[in-house]
Parts: C-alpha cells; structure tokens; sequence
C-alpha cells in the first residue's frame, strides 16, 4: 500500500495539473480573506461610527438641557451656548425631543465569521434606527439592488470553496487508471498479486488523504489571512464550515469516479469520463445562481 | 373608572392620560407592525423551503447555507437581529411612555399639555444598550438540520458509488 501511495503522489506531481489549480485556489482563497479581513474591518469602523456620532448628539443635548436648567435657576445667560425660547418648550429636556432628532441607533457588530462569508449581509439592512415616531425600527441602509452582485455574490472566501474548490477536486479525481494504462504500467502492476479494486481502492484512498489535507490547508489559509480567531469563531462553528467544504469537495469527487462507467472507461482518456463531471460542474453552479437572483422582499416593504 | 382608580373626574387621577394613551398606542401598533413583519419573514421562510428542498437535487445550496450559517451572515441571524431590534425599540418606547404616564401632572389629556414634561439623566441611564449575541451554535445546526442531512446523505452516496465502482470496475490493460 505505502508503495502505491508513493506512486500515486509521483504520479500527481508528474501531472501537474492538481498542483497548478491548488496553487490558483490558494490565490484566490488569499484575495478572498483579504478582502474580507478589510470589508470586517469597515463593518467594525462603521459601528464605531454610529455609536461615536450617537454619543455627541446625546452630549449636546445634555449640555444644553443643563443650561436651560441654570438659567431657569436665574443664571446669566452664556452668549457661547444660545437658547433659542422654543427648546425650553420643546427641548433637549424633554425625551421626546432627543428621540426625534437623533434616533439610536442599533447596529449588527460584525460576527466573528464574517470574513469568511459575506452571505446575505448585503441584501438586509444591518442598521436600525430606534424611531420613536414612526411605530418600528427603520432600516438604515439599502440593500444591494446590482443584478450581478445578486446574481454571483460578492467575493468571498465562500464563494471561493463554491466555484474554484470542486476543479482542483476534479484535478484530483481525473486520470485514476488512464494513464497507467497508456504508460504499460497497469498492466506491470496487475500482474503482481494485487487486484485491480485493491489497487483503485489504494489510489482512492491516497487521493482523498490528499484532498483532505489539501482543503484542511487552504480553510486554516483563509482563518489566518481573513483574522478569525479561533476562540471567538468557536471550535464548532470552525469544524462545521470546515466540514461542509470538505463534504462538498468528497461528493465531487464521489460523483467524479462513480461518473465512470465500469468497463472500459476507467481506462479512457479523461476528457472523455469526465462528461458527468462537467455537466454537474456547469449545471449546478448556473442553476443555484438563477435561485439566489431570485428577489427577496425588501425589509420595510410593508412599513 | 371610579371601579379601577377610585376617582370621579379625569383631573383627579394620579397619572398622565396623555402618557397612558401613548402607552396604548405604541402597544397596538407595535403589534400590527410585528405581525406585518412576521408575514414577510413568512415570505422569507418560503423562500428558504423552496431552496431547501432543491438542495437535495443541487448539494451546493445546501454547502452555501452551511457556510453562511456557521459564518453567523445568514437571513435567520439578520432577521434574529431585525426582531431583537424591534424588541429594545418598543421596550425603550415603552420606558419613555411609563415615565411619561407617572408624570406628575394629573388629569393631562393633551400633547399641548406635555410641554412642561421634562425628564433628567436618570430615565437614560435606565436605558441600557442592545447587546446582541449570535445565535448559539446548537440553533445554527437545528436550523441547519435539513441541510447537514443532504450533504450527509450525498456524501454516504457518493462513497457508497465510488465503492461500488471499485469493486465492479473491470479495465482492459491493453
């Protein structure tokens, strides 16, 4: 087995062509958690903003409340802070007052896996005004109305594992047996004691060993560059995104070799076993994308 | 209202009629307003029925949904937030709309009347931050049950098909 192995991995790096599309997931899984890493930290400023800009409203007032207070205590009047005689009916003092100019506000601070996905953040209002007039919270800003942002999604590191992940599992699960036979060796090999589904199976094996490290490699790329941390994203969470990159990249390549039939296209070249490979590829990919197009009623549509 | 507060006139009650009707007020509209929004997260939550059950068909709905789940940047968690924000807006208003109804000034009726209502730091600082927690991991994967199952059960397909592949598979070596 360890001898399979071994061959299989010279095998790989003789082909290149797994190694070269790791190389492009890495790229992209790269610019995707630095981008996300530097959308995160918008977020955050954003939220800093709203509170600081609440916080100086709010001092304003209690300023100004305060000096209506000493001039009613019979203070002079203090020409740098003028009272105009309608804020001591209607004023800072008054609750009501506050509420109406200067709203709170709530805001979504952004989730400790944010960089990883932006998923439906861009299409649902993550800021609230606390109006006191207008019987509900006011979304604060538009959701995204581009076709093509709707239609693919921002570029995230999600969207990466969608699209770039399942060809470099395509990679992996090409040429199991074609080139063993062009190149005399299967026949070297099957005329050891060892049957043709052991010598698969090993091949299999050694492939899917390689594509578990290879996406373990590429998640814990994307927490480093993206800033998630460990400790705040939770263990959980972290296993479960892991998981479901690393279930969508088995049923590729479930899919990839069970697409094969069994007699003789094990052995035919790899452009022509990989016709299900492909159609899944494009199909799937075209077909979720009209699904996530689909227009999603606007938060306030019925304020 | 001799039953309820022991008083024939509305002057002599002990609490600020204007501030109890917008105690009312907010609490009827408040309610109309959250069952407005309750039919459109219905909407929402059709939509997303619609998406789960295709993503037996196309497993990669399922691993979008996983990911923005675990990422905590789904509609669920954005709506949990929406709901958790409307929740602080009405006990806030509500806050404000009790202290107003306490307001010493018996037998008020009007807004007109409301001028001279006046209220000091202390009712702000009554007033606590929405401190907003994701929701745990436990809900996410409850809300993420059917989806976990499809990748699940396509992943056992997909290997039971590779095994059965290898075990059937035949080659011509030359």
């Amino acid at each position: 087995m360890r001898r399979i192995v071994r061959h299989e991995w010279r095998q790989m790096f003789r082909e290149r062509t797994a190694l070269v599309l790791l190389a492009v997931l890495v790229c992209a899984t790269v610019s995707a958690a630095r981008m996300g890493a530097h959308r995160t930290e918008l977020w955050r400023a954003a939220v800093a903003d709203y509170s600081t800009l609440q916080a100086r409203h709010l001092d304003r007032y209690r300023v100004r409340a305060a000096e209506i207070e000493r001039l009613d205590a019979g203070g002079i009047p203090d020409p740098r802070l003028p009272i105009h005689p309608n804020e001591r009916e209607w004023g800072p003092r008054q609750p009501t007052y506050a509420l109406a100019w200067m709203p709170p506000k709530v805001v979504l601070p952004p989730p400790p896996g944010a960089p990883l996905a932006v998923g439906q953040t861009n299409r649902i209002p993550l800021a609230h005004e606390v109006a006191f007039f207008r019987g509900v919270t006011v979304p604060m800003a538009e959701p995204t109305t581009s076709p093509l942002l709707l239609a693919f999604g921002a570029f995230d590191v999600a969207l990466v594992f969608w699209l770039v992940y399942p060809l470099l599992v395509l990679a992996l699960g090409a040429d199991l047996l074609a080139s063993e036979r062009g190149n005399g060796t299967l026949a070297l090999v099957l005329s050891q004691p060892l049957s043709l589904g052991a010598f698969a199976a090993t091949k299999v094996l050694a492939r899917s060993l390689l594509l578990i490290a290879a996406t373990a490699a590429v998640v814990c790329l994307a927490f480093a560059l993206g800033g998630v941390s460990l400790q705040s994203f939770g263990a959980a969470r972290a296993v479960t995104f892991a998981a479901a990159v690393l279930a969508y990249g088995c049923l590729w390549l479930g899919w990839r070799w069970s697409s094969t039939p069994a007699d003789p296209a094990w052995a035919r070249t790899r452009s022509g076993s990989s016709g299900a490979g492909c159609r899944w590829s494009c199909w799937c990919p075209c077909a979720s994308m009209s699904l996530r197009s689909s227009s999603i009623p606007r938060r306030h549509a019925c304020a | 209202m001799r039953r309820t507060h022991g008083v024939e006139r509305l002057d002599a009650l002990k609490i600020n009629v204007f501030g109890v009707g917008m105690l009312e007020e907010e609490s009827d509209e408040g309610a109309v307003q959250r069952a407005s929004f309750d039919r459109l997260y219905a909407v929402y939550g059709a939509q997303e029925r619609v998406r789960q059950s295709l993503s037996a068909l196309m497993p990669l709905i399922a691993v979008r949904s996983v990911s923005m789940s675990a990422a905590a940047t789904d509609v669920d968690e954005l709506l949990a937030f929406a709901r958790a924000a409307e929740a602080y807006r009405f006990e806030f208003v509500q806050l404000l709309n009790q202290h107003l109804a306490k307001f010493d000034k018996p037998g008020q009726l009007t807004a007109d009347e409301a001028g001279a209502y006046t209220a000091g730091p202390e009712l702000w600082a009554q007033v606590s931050p929405l401190l907003y927690a994701p929701r745990s991991i436990a809900a996410t994967w409850t809300n993420q049950s059917w989806h976990l199952g499809v990748l699940t059960g396509w992943v056992l397909v997909g290997l039971a098909a590779v095994a059965w592949t290898t075990h059937r598979g035949r080659v011509r070596v030359r």
